[in-house]
Parts: C-alpha cells; structure tokens; sequence
C-alpha cells in the first residue's frame, strides 16, 4: 500500500497537478503516524500507509480555503466521506483536490492500545501482533485487538470520491455496524446518564476533539463565544456535558465516524458513544448517513412533509 | 545522606509527621492515565510510573481555579483555604518545571499569591530516575535525571534501598526522627548518574536562543507547524506552560472570577475584541511556542522553560516532537531566495 | 414533584403565543406552570437554549409552533422539527429523564388545545423524579 500511494504522490507532483501532497509519515514516537505535507517529489519516500492513522487529514483542507493551492490527499474511507461533507457545505473545492482514495483495511489506535497494554514505553509490530514494553511489563496484543470501535463498525472501508484508488476492494461486514449503540441503549436510562455524564465530565476542555474534526469546523465555535457567554468556562459537569452534547448535535449528518475526536483526546473520554448515536439517529429518522451521496442534501438543512412528528403534542 | 531499606519507611514517617489530613500526593491510575492525586496510601502508588500523562503542575496550579466571588461592588475572598501538601515521588524534570512556574509567579513586581501560598506549603519529595523513557530530553535542556535541585526531599534509588537527601531546610526538618543510618560514601551515585544519563537521547540546543531570535521571519515556521491541529494538549500536560485565561461567570449581581488554563496555539488565545487576532495563522502559533521555551525565556530568565520531560511528544494526536523541532531550528539555514 | 413546576416555554409568535393570548381572554383555566418567552418562530429555538434551561433550573421545557403548513415563514417548523428530533432522541439517549423537554404545535385558533398542552406538559414535569438532574449547582459564598 505504501508503494502505491507513494507512486501516486510521485506521478502528480512530477506533472504538477498539485502543490503538495497531504499524507502519512512514520512518527518519531511508538504507534504515532505523523501526518506529512509533501512538495518536492524527493520527499514523496516520507509518505507511508501507517498503521496508527486515525487522524482524519481531510482537516487539513480547511486552511486552504481561501487560497488557490492544488492539494493532493491520501484519504481513507471516512476520510472521503468527511470530503465529500465539507465539499456539501462549500468548505472546499473539488476542483483543487487530488484525492488518492485508500480502500482503507481499517487502523489501529492508541487509545485502545493504552486501554489493553497500558502506558507503552515502546513498541514493536510483529506481523499480526504488537508487543507493547508498559510500565507494567511486556504485553501482547493482536492487531484485531487494537482496533478502534469506529473501524469495527465501519461500512464504507471503499473511498467515496476519489481521482485514483489504491488497495485491493475490502468486502463490507454483514449490518450496519450500529450493533455496539444499541447494545448500549439496552442499558436503563440512570445507567446510560451515570456512564455518559461521568466519560463528559472528565473533560478538560483543551478542545483536541474539535481540532481533530474536519467537520468542526466553525470561525466561531459557541464554547468560545462570549457574547452572550452561552457555556461558562471552567469545569462544571452541566457545562461540560453542555459543550460534548451540543457538539455531538452540531455533527448531525456530517459526522462520518472516523474516530479521530476520540484517538486526539488525551483524557481518553469515549466520544463515540455519543456521536455515533447521533449518527444512528440521523439515519433511522431522516435516512441520511455522512459524506456517502455527494448530491443529497444535509439532513438538517432539508426536510420531508411526512417527517413522523410522533413526539409533537 | 541516610539510606533506607524501604522507601515506605519515609512515606510513613511523612504521612505521621505532618498535619493531620495532610495529602501526600503521587502518581496514580485513574481510568487509563496516570495523574498525581492524594493518596490514600503507599500502595496506591504507582511507583514504576516515571511521569504521568499529565504534570505536577496542577497541584500548584489548577486547571480552573477560582480567585474571588463578587456580589454587585463587593468582593469576596474565596473561601478554599489552602492547607499543606506533600508532593511525592515527582521526577528531576517535573521539580525543575515547577521551578520555571515560581519564577513566573513569583517575581519581584508581581506575586500570583494563589500559587505561591501553594507552592510554599507543599514539601517537594523527588526521585531520581534510575530508567528514563525514550521520549526524555532533559540532558538536553540542562537537566538530569539525578538532579536533586528543587526538591526538599531527594531519593535515589540503589541496589539494596534508597539514598535520601535534603537539599533545603524544609525537608531536613521533615525528616528528623527518621530513625537511620547516615551514609557518608555516596561515590556510587555519580556512576549511576551517568548510566541514566547515557539512556537519554542527546540533542544539540546550542545558541538556540540567539538563533531563534534571528528566526522571527523565517521560512522555517512555514512548515514546522503543518501537521500541528491547533488542540492545545501539549500545553496542558506540560509542567512548565503557565499561560491562564481569565474569566467572569453571574448571575444577576453575583458571581464568581476564575481562571483557566490557556495555550498559545489555541487560535482564539491573541483575539482581540476587536476581531484582530495578532497571530493568525499556525506557522506564527508555533513559532511563539518554541520562541517561548528556547528564546524568550532564557532571555529573561535565563534558562529554557522546557524540561526535556517529553510529555507533549507523547500526548500529541499528530507526534509533533518540541525536541525534534528545536533542533532543526538549530540547524535551519535559510533558503536564498 | 410537590410544589409546581417551573416551565420555561418558547412560544412562536405567530401561532402558540396567539393561541396562549386567547386562552386567556376566552378564561380557560390551566396551571399557571409556564414562564413564556416570545421567540419569531419555533426555528428559532436553538436547541442549546433547551440545555440552557435545564442548567439554570428550569424544571420543565416546552417549545411550540405553528402547525406543520401554517409556518408564517413557510417551512421554519418543518426545519425546527428535524432539529427537535434529532435532540430529543439524543437526550433520551443520554439518560435524561423523560417528560422534561416537551414539544407541540398550536394555532392561533387554539385557545383550548394551549390549555390541554399545558396541563399535559405539567402533569408531565410533576412525576419527574429529580428536576435537578441538570442544574447547575452554584455554591458562591454568601458574603
Ligand atoms: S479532547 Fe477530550 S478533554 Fe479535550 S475537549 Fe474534547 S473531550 Fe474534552
Ligand atoms: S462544536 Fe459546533 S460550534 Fe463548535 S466548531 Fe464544532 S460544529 Fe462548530
Ligand atoms: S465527530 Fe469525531 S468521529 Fe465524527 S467526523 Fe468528527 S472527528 Fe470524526
Ligand atoms: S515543552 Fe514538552 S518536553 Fe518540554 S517541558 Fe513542556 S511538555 Fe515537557
Ligand atoms: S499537541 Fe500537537 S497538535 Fe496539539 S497543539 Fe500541541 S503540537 Fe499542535
């Protein structure tokens, strides 16, 4: 796979179809992919299929905005997706973006890592396992094992858009990967609250999960506006469960469950649980999922006149 | 120096000789992290933990804090009081961070009386660091993992036990009737010192705070920020970061000031009210933080406000390593263009 | 819950304001539970001010519209539905106890049905436990 997307950065940095090419490189600590922008075809070697890739490079699209650069991209499936979003809202143009499209095996992520092993001094990949040196000794884990829940759950491991695919076609698990929420929802509602309320007020407000988030991606977020100052500042647990709520709504039908809010958090708190919900809703209700039909219209900017209103006195 | 079989022999004594509810705060698991927090006892310890995933610098400096309520024109004192604190097992790198938050806070024209109340009640008991990680610099920033400067209470840890040393009055006084033996051939120590230090990978600082200043408008901050996404994590887990945001929260006439912490990356941390922001993009974001740890401060303090601890490496969702990068800058020569 | 409720409720201006107004001037009784806030249109209620309102201690919410068609800008309801969907569902999701969030449509016309939803609402607000699920607890020294 490495090959072939640096063969691919090669051939449209040598005919000037771009500027740059986002992609990963290797990081300099254990399990870290390091996202790379590449100009100089002499570099194109940096770019790597990694192993920890979580983060979603789409992000990176928003700062070129408003400039004229032609961007080459490595995108997995949910990152086309999260183009395919931006592109719904004119964050970007198609026109610009050279999309290397990856039919994406599924990463592995430090979270999980960390949640199996524990803290990890160093590691080493061994072919379908990682053998992990934490602090309280040497572990094993398999690959499957450190897979994060948005992978398992993914169902569109094939790029949505792209102008060249690499990878060999990956068949999509049975169901729609929603098993793990509804699972979950089985729970009883003080349950559910104690769990949810408990993972939200662990926050610390650093905002690494908005920064992660191609879809988050307003001039103003409202946790940062201060007139009117709708969420105090500070660590009260209503105001806490006020940002990550509203958050999750504010994802409503651009959320494409790449996981990289939750891989970028550094309290490990389990976004998911609330975005991926959010994303069931979206479908169930309105049958929308994110970033899949290019043409069809934002949930939440549509509507039908037969919307079941069941909940409406 | 006097030598203990066991290091809960000074636990103990501590725990005994301080204050009654006196916290003696360490390194412990919560959920998956490591966080230094009250300990209920010596067990509760995670003792094979060199740092934790967030710094020391909580204790002294909490991540929200409240520094007065009001009620219309009337302020009110808050009413925490702030009671003494044994702070435990903290390594040379974390001590020296806490070193560079004193120095901030404690300058001849301005005192941040709620850190330093803090900081002048808490005994600093700090440990040396017989494995380093492979993320540590502190070599690098004029550290080692067995300096003792900065702690009141200083264990090394050797072959059969522990060798205890007080580098201030404060922690010759807490250890007074701890019933041991003095040492007086400490010679071991230096050779483990550099067996710890040779563990530790080395970078080339030099001159960098001159070169820095010689950097301001150079290329070179075009593309060492691009990967960074602006989430401010590394500002929160380093023990050394100090920047805070002030803010008010009412109701009707009353309420309450605090303060957060804030990071320099943070896009909205120079928005004026205006709408001007100072620094508008990431390349000058990143360039103020390195400016910060590698120029400014050496500058005016005269030492490096990075400890070598690694920490924001390890914690960055994207790997961007200060250490990588302050050496590049070293190296960088500027393209002719 | 024993003593009544407080229920903030966004009434659009268009349809259940004017069908509060005549509630009152055809002296239909109902429980005097709901502190009213005039807002343009049920669009407008951004469903953050629903979290707003439970965090500064409003026991109960209730937001109302025109009936879907009769939106005075067209189609604002259809939209503001959408968004109470998707929040309703996610706040029950989160455990949030249920009968505090409450919505409906009323016309102008519907004096009676105001008071019917009104009484529903409030009968809805008083078998909540725990009202406090999400208040924002504010200990500030008194002097
Ligand atoms: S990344 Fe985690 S800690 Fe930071 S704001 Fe998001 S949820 Fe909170
Ligand atoms: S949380 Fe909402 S307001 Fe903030 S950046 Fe994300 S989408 Fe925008
Ligand atoms: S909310 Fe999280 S999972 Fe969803 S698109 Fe954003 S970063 Fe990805
Ligand atoms: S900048 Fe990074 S390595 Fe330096 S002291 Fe802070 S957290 Fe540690
Ligand atoms: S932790 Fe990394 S990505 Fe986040 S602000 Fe710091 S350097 Fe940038």
């Amino acid at each position: 796979m490495t090959d072939a997307i640096r063969e691919e950065a090669r051939k449209i940095l040598s005919d000037g179809k771009v500027d740059f090419v986002i992609g990963y490189a290797e990081g300099d600590t254990p399990i870290q992919a390091k996202p790379v922008f590449i100009s100089r075809v002499e570099d194109v070697d940096k770019l790597v299929w990694p192993s920890f890739g979580l983060i979603n490079l789409a992000n990176y699209l928003l700062r070129y905005k408003t400039r004229n650069t032609r961007i080459g991209i490595v995108a997995k499936g949910c990152d086309t997706r999260s183009i395919v979003a931006l592109l719904k809202e004119n964050q970007i143009d198609r026109e610009r973006l050279f999309i290397i499209g990856v039919n994406c095996p599924g990463m592995l992520s430090r979270q999980v890592a960390r949640e199996k092993a524990g803290e990890i001094i160093s590691a080493e990949n061994k072919g379908e396992t990682w053998s992990f040196t934490t602090v309280e000794g040497k572990k094993e884990v398999s690959c499957f094992d450190l897979m994060p829940s948005n992978c398992a759950a993914c169902r569109h491991h094939a790029p949505v858009i792209s102008d060249v695919v690499v990878g060999d076609p990956i068949t999509e698990p049975e169901g729609d990967g929603y098993d793990s929420v509804r699972e979950f929802e089985k729970k009883s509602a003080p349950e559910r609250y104690q769990y949810l309320m408990s993972e939200m007020s662990a926050c610390i407000r650093c905002y690494a999960c908005r920064q992660a988030c191609p879809t988050c991606n307003c001039d103003e977020c409202f946790v940062d506006i201060t007139q009117p100052r709708w969420v105090d500042k500070g660590l009260d647990k209503t105001d806490l469960a006020i940002w990550q709520l509203i958050r999750t709504y504010h994802q409503a039908g651009r959320c494409v469950d790449c996981g990289a809010c939750e891989e970028a958090c550094p309290k490990g708190i389990k976004l998911l649980w609330l975005t991926r919900k959010m994303n069931l809703i979206v479908k169930e209700r309105f049958g929308f999922e994110a970033g899949v039909d290019p043409e069809a219209l934002p949930p939440l900017a549509t509507y039908e006149k037969d919307d079941t209103q069941e909940f409406i006195l | 120096m006097i030598k203990l079989n066991e290091l809960r022999q000074l636990y103990d004594h501590l725990s005994r000789n301080t204050p009654r509810n006196t916290p003696i705060i360490g390194l412990k698991k919560e959920g998956n992290r490591y966080y230094y927090r009250p300990l209920k006892s010596y067990d509760e310890w995670s003792s094979d933990v060199l740092l934790g995933n967030f710094s020391p610098k909580e204790v002294f400096f909490p991540q929200d804090e409240v520094l007065f309520y009001f009620k219309a024109q009337k302020l009110i004192e808050s009413k925490e009081e702030i009671k003494p604190a044994v702070l435990w097992g903290v390594r040379p790198c974390d001590i020296a961070g806490i070193g560079e938050l004193e120095r901030m806070f404690n300058q001849i024209e301005y005192k941040d009386p709620y850190f330093m109340e803090r900081f002048d009640k808490t005994l600093i008991v700090g440990m040396a660091c017989t494995e380093p990680w492979p993320g540590c610099f502190c070599t690098s920033v004029e550290g080692s993992p067995y300096e003792s400067k900065g702690a009141d209470i200083f264990i090394y840890p050797i072959e059969d036990g522990y060798l205890i040393e007080t580098p201030s009055k404060k922690g010759e006084a807490a250890i007074e009737g701890l019933d041991v033996e003095e040492v007086s051939d400490v010679s071991q120590l230096e050779a483990d010192r550099r067996r710890a230090e040779d563990k530790i990978k080395k970078y080339n600082f030099e001159g960098i705070a001159d070169k820095l200043k010689s950097m301001v408008d150079s290329n070179f901050w075009d593309w060492i920020h691009n990967p960074c996404i602006g989430c401010g994590t590394c500002a929160f887990v380093c023990p050394s970061c100090h920047c805070f945001d002030i803010n008010d929260s009412s109701r009707g006439a009353r309420g309450l000031r605090s303060r957060q912490w804030d990071s320099c990356l943070f896009e909205g941390y120079t928005l004026e009210t205006s709408g001007h922001n100072p620094r508008p993009s990431g390349s000058q974001r990143w360039r103020q933080r390195l400016m910060h740890k590698f120029s400014y401060f050496p500058q005016v303090f005269g030492s490096y406000q990075c400890l070598g601890c690694g920490r924001c490496g390890r914690a960055c969702p994207v790997n961007i390593n200060i250490a990588e990068i302050a050496a590049k800058a070293v190296e960088w020569v500027e393209p002719q263009s | 819950m024993e003593k009544d409720p407080r229920i903030l409720a966004f009434l659009c201006n268009w349809c259940s304001y004017a069908g509060a107004d005549l509630a009152g001037t055809s002296r239909i009784q109902y429980p005097t539970t709901l502190r009213v806030l005039r807002v343009p249109c049920s669009a407008r209620v951004n469903p953050q001010f629903i979290l707003k309102a439970l965090q500064e201690g409003a026991d109960g919410v209730l937001v109302s519209g025109c009936h879907p068609g009769d939106c005075h800008y067209l189609e604002g309801n259809y939209y503001a539905h959408r968004k109470f969907a998707a929040m309703r569902d996610l706040l029950e999701y989160v455990g949030l106890e249920k009968g505090r969030v409450r919505f409906s449509w009323v016309s102008a016309a519907e004096g009676g049905k105001f008071a019917e939803v009104v009484k529903e609402v409030t009968d809805g607000v008083k078998q909540v436990k725990d009202t406090t699920q999400f208040l924002k607890k504010r200990d500030w020294p008194v002097e």
